[in-house]
């Protein structure tokens, strides 16, 4: 588990992480959103050890990362947005060198390396030289370089970034494979929907600060329930348009509500699911034709736009 | 993980296998045989041979036992070349490029210990010169055999130089890890290379001024042994090498004591200084190099070190030197301990004085831990601590100097009180600056120091009896230390060359003590002055 208590980190014109307090629990994939400049790498970076906050408490699986600095960084694995490699080493080579970093046995440190390799599909790279790997190649060697202490804690600052979209789709793969083994896993994305796929928690911070955090179940409830309503009309008719915008507009919990071509209407939500159903009942009853009623949870990118965004320039 | 066992040392491994690539291995040894190939060949044909073996050099030829330790010696040379410069150099290039790619943050995130990391460095960056190191043993001891060279000075040369080439690896990874910025990590531009010849012009220079640890600090020592083992009759005939193995180089308070003890003595605790620093730049880079207490004892020893050579210089320099006798001898100890004091004055300020993240932050974190203010050595105090320990550092080396010297106590505290003020005025300077929220504070400041130190005293010389008053030229000269450093060291020899000043040396002493004092005052006030801005700040912080 990781707990961070009243984290604050200041650089030289700028506080960064104001007063941070946050919890996960362990084998959680949490997901940190917000615009740049929100804070995100920089709590990345002082939960790996590589920043020195101005204050605050961290601690992953019960041991201080201040107090017990070396017991800490053999449980975390870190892996930063532009990860910098040692160009003159081989593939094997560069996945060796942390190994040993990590205090792999000897004898155990080689196999463990091949092992990590070929999860990140570079055993074909075994002998190439890192200055020689493709930029998508070169996330994935450092992803293995990441894996090879077996962390329990994995910190990925923005990992996809700077791959083109076939190289991150590959990628994503390969982490949501990662993500799958149990541990818990920190990562910071730009690209929401990177995140959609694998975290069952998010964070959105906004100018040093969280916003809001938790599971997406618990940020749905936070929010309202916020979901989105989609109707798509059969032919209607002015009486029949205006019978359906008038069951809309009179519903207390439908906001922002939009009439699109081809008789297709939207608008927010915060009711739950019986609440639609409600909706549906009148529709029906009023014999209004439709061909199309759908509601759509909000995922990452619904949540960060309606909460994150508000302020975001 | 045992700390020696170099096969489990991350930093070690990634040096080693960058570095001992074939085609490298392969070029630098063909590089090296070729070299000492030429070294025997040169050895052979050389013309200078008469001056080492005091022959007729129409017969060295024939003389193949000359030739054999002609070679011998360029070939020691050779390995004092590949790893004092060569090894050097690449300690440095890579501790730095480690720095500038940010490869040692992945090392610092790992479990594995500062000492560890700095030990992989040292030791894994110059693998391939210590192979090259190696490769010329094949050579040197059945070279060393023929000619009967003896195995006790040779063991005694590989301690001193190994330690030497440690000691010096150590110190240059220091540098290169000093900066605070990845941009401007050392020896990556043109004035790295240049702070590199730099430091090595300085080693030579260190060898020739009288004092065995500056030269004990340098590899100059270990050849000046084996160079009079080889060639005794030259060493008789050539009163340079002599003055190396007067006493007054080979003992310190006086006490005589063998060149390997020497330099452990000087080399030791500045390498475990060096060590701690790098230990403290590989866990946080935006901090110091050492903190206030390390920098408080690092001047304090150099200091002490130094007067006891000073020591051994004045009692046993007039039964050796010839070119030192009298007041010249005594001045010349006054004006380096002067400057040693100054300049650890000013060295020590730079890292004593907290920039404003740094000090922000501490006043931040003390106020977490619900302290008002915080310790005054922690590294983001105030440099006021580091002033204070200065100047019980500065008054008890002065009072080891009443030891070594016999000069009025009253002229030593005046002494000591203007070297102490023209460095609170640095500190004071420097500290506003710093905490100041000027966009181009350094500039400034680099810019006011430069105006006050250099700038007016030089105009002042020159418009002397011309266009200002001589009480005007004695106040605007008192402003600047680098004006007032013989004018201490004629004041503490008592010597006549004050006799240009119409004041007595004790009314030039007071008026500069109290022109600085007032300059200091100045910018003591305005630190003090942002020092309270902040905590204002930092107490309405959230």
């Amino acid at each position: 588990m990781i707990s961070i208590k009243s984290l604050r980190i200041d650089y030289e014109d700028v506080q960064a992480v104001a007063d941070l307090n946050l919890e996960i629990p362990k084998g959680q994939i949490f997901g940190f959103v917000g615009p740049n400049g929100a804070g995100k790498t920089s709590t990345i970076k002082a939960l790996a050890g590589v920043l020195d906050p101005t204050y605050g408490q961290i601690m992953i699986n019960g041991h201080d990362l201040e107090l017990e600095p070396e017991k800490t960084r053999q449980l975390i694995g870190y892996m930063p947005d532009f990860p910098p490699v040692y160009e003159n080493l081989k593939v094997w080579e560069y996945c060796d060198v942390f190994a040993a970093a990590y205090l792999i046995p000897r004898k155990e440190r080689l196999n463990r390396v091949k092992h990590w390799i070929e999860q990140v599909n570079l055993l074909n790279k075994w002998d190439s030289y890192v200055r020689d790997l493709s930029r998508g190649m070169r996330q994935r060697l450092v992803l293995a370089k990441t894996l090879i202490s077996n962390p329990d804690v994995l910190l990925l600052d923005e990992p996809a970034a700077g791959l083109d979209p076939i190289v991150r789709r590959e990628f994503s793969e390969l982490l949501k494979k990662v993500a799958g083994e149990g541990r818990t896993i920190i990562i910071s994305s730009h690209i929401l929907t990177e995140l959609s796929d694998f975290c069952n928690a998010i964070g959105i911070m906004e100018k040093g600060k969280m916003v809001v955090a938790g599971t997406l179940k618990e940020i749905r409830e936070h929010m309202g329930s916020v979901s989105q309503l989609l109707i798509r009309g059969v032919n209607l008719d002015a009486t029949s348009r205006e019978k359906l915008l008038a069951v809309l507009s009179q519903a207390s919990l439908l906001h922002d509500i939009k009439e699109h071509a081809d008789f297709k209407f939207t608008a927010t939500m915060t009711g739950d699911r019986k609440y639609a159903s409600d909706i549906l009942a009148q529709i029906v009853s009023q014999q209004i034709a439709i061909s199309d009623f759908s509601v759509k949870e909000a995922d990452v990118e619904d949540i960060f736009f309606q909460i994150g965004a508000k302020d975001v320039t | 993980m045992k700390i020696l066992d170099l096969r489990d040392n991350a930093l070690f491994l990634q040096n080693w296998r960058e570095r001992m690539r074939q085609p490298t291995v392969i070029s630098g040894v063909a590089i090296t045989l070729i070299i000492i190939l030429l070294i025997f060949v040169s050895a052979f044909y050389g013309q200078d041979a008469y001056r080492y073996s005091g022959y007729n050099s129409q017969y060295q030829i024939q003389d193949a036992m000359f030739w054999l330790k002609k070679s011998l010696w360029q070939i020691l040379m050779l390995q004092g070349g590949l790893m004092l410069v060569l090894g050097t150099w690449s300690v440095t290039r890579m501790a730095s490029r480690e720095r500038r790619s940010g490869t040692l943050e992945f090392h610092r995130n790992s479990p594995t210990t500062r000492l560890n990391q700095a030990l992989g460095l040292i030791l894994g960056a110059p693998s391939l010169e210590w192979c090259l190191f190696a490769l010329t043993f094949i050579f040197v001891i059945p070279l060393s055999l023929i000619v009967g060279f003896s195995f006790i000075i040779l063991m005694k040369f590989y301690v001193s130089l190994i330690f030497m080439v440690f000691f010096y690896h150590t110190i240059f990874v220091l540098f290169a890890l000093s900066s605070t910025s990845k941009s401007q990590a050392a020896f990556n531009r043109l004035p790295g290379i240049l702070m590199f010849i730099g430091i090595y012009v300085l080693v030579i220079t260190m060898r020739t001024q009288n004092l065995s640890v500056l030269y004990h600090a340098t590899f100059f020592p270990a050849y000046d042994e084996v160079w009079r083992s080889l060639f005794p009759m030259a060493y008789q005939e050539n009163s340079y090498r002599n003055f190396s193995q007067t006493l007054y180089l080979n003992s310190w308070w006086g006490i005589a004591l063998p060149s390997l003890i020497l330099q452990a003595l000087v080399q030791l605790p500045l390498l475990i200084f060096a060590f701690k620093g790098i230990e403290r730049k590989i866990s946080t880079f935006d901090i110091p190099l050492f903190s206030k207490a390390q920098m408080t004892t690092l001047s304090f020893l150099v200091l002490f070190l130094f007067l006891g050579s000073a020591y051994s210089f004045l009692i046993y320099g007039n039964m050796y030197n010839y070119d030192y006798g009298g007041d010249s001898r005594v001045r010349w100890i006054i004006y380096s301990f002067i400057c040693f004091a100054f300049f650890f004055g000013l060295g020590g300020t730079l890292l004593a004085t907290p920039k404003q993240l740094s000090f922000f932050k501490g006043l931040l974190r003390a106020k977490r831990s619900g302290k008002n203010k915080f310790d005054l050595s922690s590294d983001s105090a105030s440099h006021v601590g580091w002033l204070c320990a200065y100047a019980l550092v500065l008054g008890s080396t002065l009072l080891l100097l009443s030891y070594v010297l016999s000069a009025p106590v009253a002229l030593k505290i005046l002494v000591g009180l203007n070297i102490l003020i023209y460095v609170a005025v640095f500190s004071g300077a420097l500290e506003y600056f710093r905490l100041s929220v000027h966009h181009k504070k350094t500039a400034i400041f680099g810019t006011i120091v430069g105006s006050v130190w250099i700038v007016i005293p030089i105009l002042a010389e020159i418009l002397k009896n011309k266009v200002i008053d001589i009480n005007v030229y004695y106040v605007l000269t008192s402003l600047s230390p680098f004006s007032r450093i013989e004018l201490f060291t004629s004041v503490l020899t008592r010597s006549n060359s004050f006799s240009t000043f119409t004041l007595t040396p004790l009314q030039v002493l007071f008026q500069g003590a109290i022109v600085n004092l007032l300059l200091a005052g100045v910018f003591q006030i305005l630190a003090s002055r942002e020092r309270k801005k902040w905590q204002t700040l930092a107490a309405k912080s959230n």
